[in-house]
């Protein structure tokens, strides 16, 4: 797999994870701890003040001293309300369970005391677990008390997971009898306001918790119960106030921790007197709904999944830093507006998020190097890469230092190649394939002026080439597939020397094409001595027809008699002995330059050019062409010459008024398709002597070296030269009713054209 | 007509010279190139039989200076014994109208020279009927006769043997023939006219015992030449 695709990947695992983990978190709250913590703090920073309505009477270490131990006789709280109800206070919560019957007396006089204090409110408890398997117990006051108090509420206190006292709920509902007990506190609001508070008002339910901003610590004004009931503080302390009794004395148990952030406690009735300026103020602290909680708390760590693609690693640390910057800053924003949204689950994805996804990137990475690394070892290059004993280091330190390794390798390689290149033998040059020079070796260089690299190869070639062969070069070279038939071009410098120019493809590792190298060779001194020598062979040809040419000119005019016949025969034979010596010498020399020819034609017209010979004598040379058009690619010249050669020899060895078959047709062999022609005769067949060597250099048949009619050495040695040259085959034999028969086998030339009239 | 001669052996000169004076033609020899050069800037020919290998300029120069020099040129066979393939399409391809491998036979030399003047002399109007040995062509019918016997062609089969029999004894270009039969000038179907060479070779019974036999000039062209003395 390709780094990318693998990477990818790899993101898609990690923002899954990464948003699963979140909203997991978020769903079932799991880091509320957490969140609490950062809670309180937060919530520290501005505290609301303490309502100035609320008085708090303390049951404190004074009182206890003053009263004698706990529980005091009812009378006591009788006589205190009296007391109190001098002061005339708006209302009064009296938060001290008075479950248990007392001395009949003293619940009388205070059942008595309390009617006479308006609006007094008392609580109700629950018990958890409940008596008989309920799943609570609901503690009233005794039914006197419940008589005499204005109204009941309750004073649950809600815990969170840390034992901390964070919440309240308004209302305390049963939910198998439906009945619901509103908080002592709304109880007392809805006395005093006379309608229910309008957080009560917007409650989903009876039981949801709201979380409730704290003052600080004995911000209240309180005074001591002994105090108000010994009289010695004026009523005006407590007119119109709300009253809210309690004890605070540290052994009386009622003392619970609360979000003040320094892991102290408050005593109960403080947190009420909280709860009701809470509730006065209407300013809970609601938590934000769980689904944006949720999207809120995904929005960072999308925010840096979707950077890891832009940003570097250091960027994408200082931006976790300000996400998690923002995260806090936003939770305080929020709680100034009594919202609370918990920063935990949002916190810990941007924390996690980056450290995981650079782990499986540089996993990935590291995989992909391995897999480099390996393939790099394994390529065909035919100098094998050493790996290096590595010391014992990490894994990616160990790839970092076989990477490093290997790109001095490919250095050392290049540097190698192109060192190589550059001094080889012959000139050479590398083209891309848009055709431009990329390298140029030294001897190309000197060839032409410095600084041919990236020159455009049409103009490198209109400095180097001659311009006669300029085209030529640029035909060679716009062939776009493999040259079939000549893989090389030849052509002259502008400075006069000879070149075969080859070009071959440069493949990229994966067999891409890249581009072709050009290799130059100087085939000067050979391409001279080729001239040269076909000079030689034109001037030798030319030299020993012409003055056969001229004998024969002379002897046309002449009286035919037996002595010009004679010397007629001789020149002819000169001739033909001059042109199969430098039809041999060609032969040997030359490249094969072929074409398409129709082979019937050639044959026919081989045989058209001896007919004056064969009518001379009465002989018939009959064609039975059954080749159906089928085409050779041959060197027409060469091998019309060696037809003539073969018919000549036919018509020789025949008897007067006798008959040359030449047979053509298609045929094959070992399934190749060849076209054959079989010249016969009706003479007296070779001899065996010479059956065996018959297409050797100057072999002849001796039998018929006394007559007039001689065979030129040079014939068939010449034909048989020739047929090899065309990849073709050729037999001489003698055929059962005597006379020689000659077969030549030549190849079938594709069909590399449609027919068309 | 008068016809000039460049060859540096004399006994050609002769030989050719008699041949001409059979036709009822005048002829001047030259021995070498220069003197050949020399005279066609100052006199006129209806005719050069030139010779390749002579002193002096030699026979493909004096062609190309032709080409050059000489308004209105005449045409040239070049006459030589050089007689590799190659030699024979440059100096075709250079501009030689005609060119016979030395030895030929005089009736055939006599027939090539006859073919060109004839050509030169401007063509005959088109008549609709033409007989050419025992060939008969019926222009408007584009139909053959061999004889008594009626051949049967196809359009452009007869298109090609008319071009051949009117340009006997010429050496035509495979390119001429193309352009002028088939109007083409591709190489694409090279082979088709090889095929059809072939096919009026052998439904015309083209042999030298009928008087007449196609000639191949390998890597040029095809000839149609008139074999006079037997038949």
């Amino acid at each position: 797999m390709r780094l990318r695709q693998r990477l990818v990947v790899e993101w898609l695992a990690v923002a899954l994870l990464a948003s699963c983990m979140v909203v997991a978190l978020g769903y079932w709250d799991s880091l509320s701890r957490f969140d609490n913590l950062v809670y309180d703090q937060l919530s520290g920073i501005d505290r609301p003040e303490a309502s100035p309505d609320i008085m708090i009477v303390e049951i404190d270490e004074e009182s206890l001293h003053a009263f004698g131990k706990w529980p005091w006789p009812r009378e006591r709280h009788a006589q205190f309300f009296e007391q109190l109800a001098i002061g005339t206070p708006r209302a009064t919560g009296f938060d001290v369970l008075l479950s248990e019957p007392g001395e009949p007396e003293g619940d009388q006089l205070l059942a008595q005391a309390m009617a006479d204090l308006p609006n007094l409110f008392l609580p109700l408890h629950f018990v958890f677990p409940g008596s008989n398997g309920a799943e609570f117990d609901v503690r009233q006051p005794i039914a006197p008390f419940t008589a005499a108090a204005t109204g009941l509420g309750h004073v649950n206190l809600l815990f969170d997971a840390d034992g901390v006292v964070r919440r309240a709920n308004l209302c305390f509902g049963d939910k198998d009898t439906e009945a619901e007990w509103p908080h002592l506190m709304e109880v007392i609001y809805q006395a005093v306001e006379g309608n229910m508070s309008p957080a009560f008002d917007r409650l989903d339910d009876c039981d949801q918790n709201l979380l409730m901003p704290y003052a600080d610590r004995g911000a209240y004004q309180s005074i001591s119960y002994a105090a108000l009931a010994k009289g010695q503080v004026p009523p005006a302390f407590v007119q119109d106030k709300i009253i809210l009794i309690g004890a605070t004395a540290n052994g009386m148990g009622d003392q619970y921790p609360v979000p003040l952030g320094d892991g102290g406690t408050m005593a109960g009735v403080e947190i009420m007197a909280n709860l009701y300026s809470t509730i006065a103020r209407d300013d809970f602290i609601r938590p934000i709904p769980l689904i944006q909680q949720l999207l809120l708390s995904l929005l960072p760590v999308w925010i840096l999944l979707l950077g890891f693609w832009r940003w570097r690693p250091r960027t994408t640390i200082v931006v976790s830093f300000f996400l998690i910057v923002t995260i806090l800053l936003a939770s305080a924003v929020l709680v100034q507006f009594s919202l609370w949204f918990a920063p935990g689950t949002a916190l810990l994805g941007v924390l996690i998020v980056y450290p995981v996804w650079g782990w499986r990137r540089l996993q990935a990475t590291s995989d992909f190097m391995d897999g480099e690394l390996e393939h790099f070892g394994r390529s065909k290059v035919d100098i094998p890469i050493m790996r290096t004993e590595l010391g014992p280091v990490d894994v990616i330190t160990g790839q970092a230092e076989q990477l490093t390794h290997a790109i001095s390798h490919v250095r050392d390689l290049r540097r190698f190649i192109s060192d190589a290149l550059r001094n080889l033998p012959d000139p050479m040059f590398i083209t891309d394939l848009r055709g431009k020079v990329t390298f140029v070796n030294r001897l190309a260089q000197t060839g032409m002026e410095d600084g041919a690299q990236n020159l455009a190869l049409d103009d490198m070639l209109d400095r180097f080439v001659s311009a006669d062969d300029l085209q030529e070069v640029k035909d060679y070279l716009d062939q776009k597939s493999r040259p079939t038939k000549q893989d090389y071009v030849e052509f002259t410098s502008s400075d006069g020397r000879i070149f075969a120019m080859r070009r071959a493809p440069v493949a990229s590792d994966e067999g891409l094409l890249r581009g072709y190298i050009h290799y130059l060779a100087d085939i000067t001194e050979v391409a001279n001595a080729a001239q040269q020598r076909e000079e030689v062979l034109q001037l030798l040809s030319h030299d020993m027809r012409a003055p056969q040419a001229a004998i024969l000119a002379l002897l046309d005019g002449r009286e035919t008699d037996e002595t010009t016949s004679r010397i007629e025969g001789h020149a002819r034979r000169t001739l033909a002995l001059a042109d199969n010596f430098v039809g041999l010498a060609r032969i040997d020399a030359s490249e094969f330059a072929g074409e398409d020819i129709l082979l019937a034609e050639l044959v026919e017209e081989a045989n058209d050019s001896l007919w004056p010979l064969a009518q001379k004598r009465g002989i018939r040379c009959e064609v039975e062409d059954q080749s159906e058009g089928a085409f050779v690619h041959v060197e027409p010249s060469s091998l019309y010459r060696s037809f003539v050669n073969l018919i000549d020899n036919a018509i020789k060895y025949s008897p007067d008024g006798g008959v040359v078959t030449i047979g053509i047709r298609v045929t094959d062999l070992d399934g190749q398709p060849f076209v054959s022609v079989a010249i016969s005769d009706q003479g007296k067949g070779i001899s065996e002597g010479i059956l065996g060597q018959l297409f050797e250099r100057f072999a002849s048949d001796d039998t018929m070296a006394h007559s007039s009619i001689k065979g030129a050495g040079l014939g068939l040695n010449f034909v048989a030269k020739v047929i090899a040259r065309h990849g073709g085959h050729i037999r001489g034999e003698n055929q059962r009713d005597g006379g020689a028969c000659f077969t030549i086998l030549l190849p079938l030339a594709p069909d590399l054209e449609c027919q068309t009239d | 007509m008068r016809i000039a001669i460049a060859d540096d052996d004399s006994e050609i000169i002769e030989f050719l010279g008699k041949i001409v004076e059979a036709q009822g033609y005048v002829y001047v020899g030259y021995p070498d190139g220069t003197a050949l050069s020399n005279a066609l800037l100052r006199d006129t020919f209806d005719l050069v039989i030139l010779d390749w290998n002579m002193p002096g300029k030699n026979g493909l120069e004096i062609l190309q200076w032709m080409e050059e020099a000489i308004e209105d040129r005449p045409p040239v066979i070049m006459m030589t014994s050089r007689s590799a393939k190659q030699d024979i399409s440059d100096a075709l391809n250079a501009g030689a109208d005609d060119y016979i491998t030395k030895p030929e036979d005089k009736n055939v030399i006599a027939a090539r020279i006859n073919a060109l003047l004839r050509r030169n002399s401007g063509a005959s109007a088109m008549e609709t009927t033409a007989e050419y040995g025992d060939y008969l062509l019926n222009r408007i019918e584009q139909t053959v006769k061999h004889g008594d016997q009626e051949i049967a062609l196809t359009a452009k089969e007869f298109e090609l043997t008319d071009l051949m029999f009117r340009n006997r004894d010429r050496t035509l270009s495979r390119r001429y023939i193309m352009e002028t039969v088939w109007r083409t000038n591709a190489h694409l179907a090279t082979r088709t006219l090889d095929m059809h060479v072939s096919r009026i070779r052998s439904k015309l019974a083209l042999k030298p015992e009928n008087g007449f036999r196609i000639f191949t000039v390998f890597g040029y062209g095809y000839r149609l030449e008139t074999f006079s003395n037997g038949g």
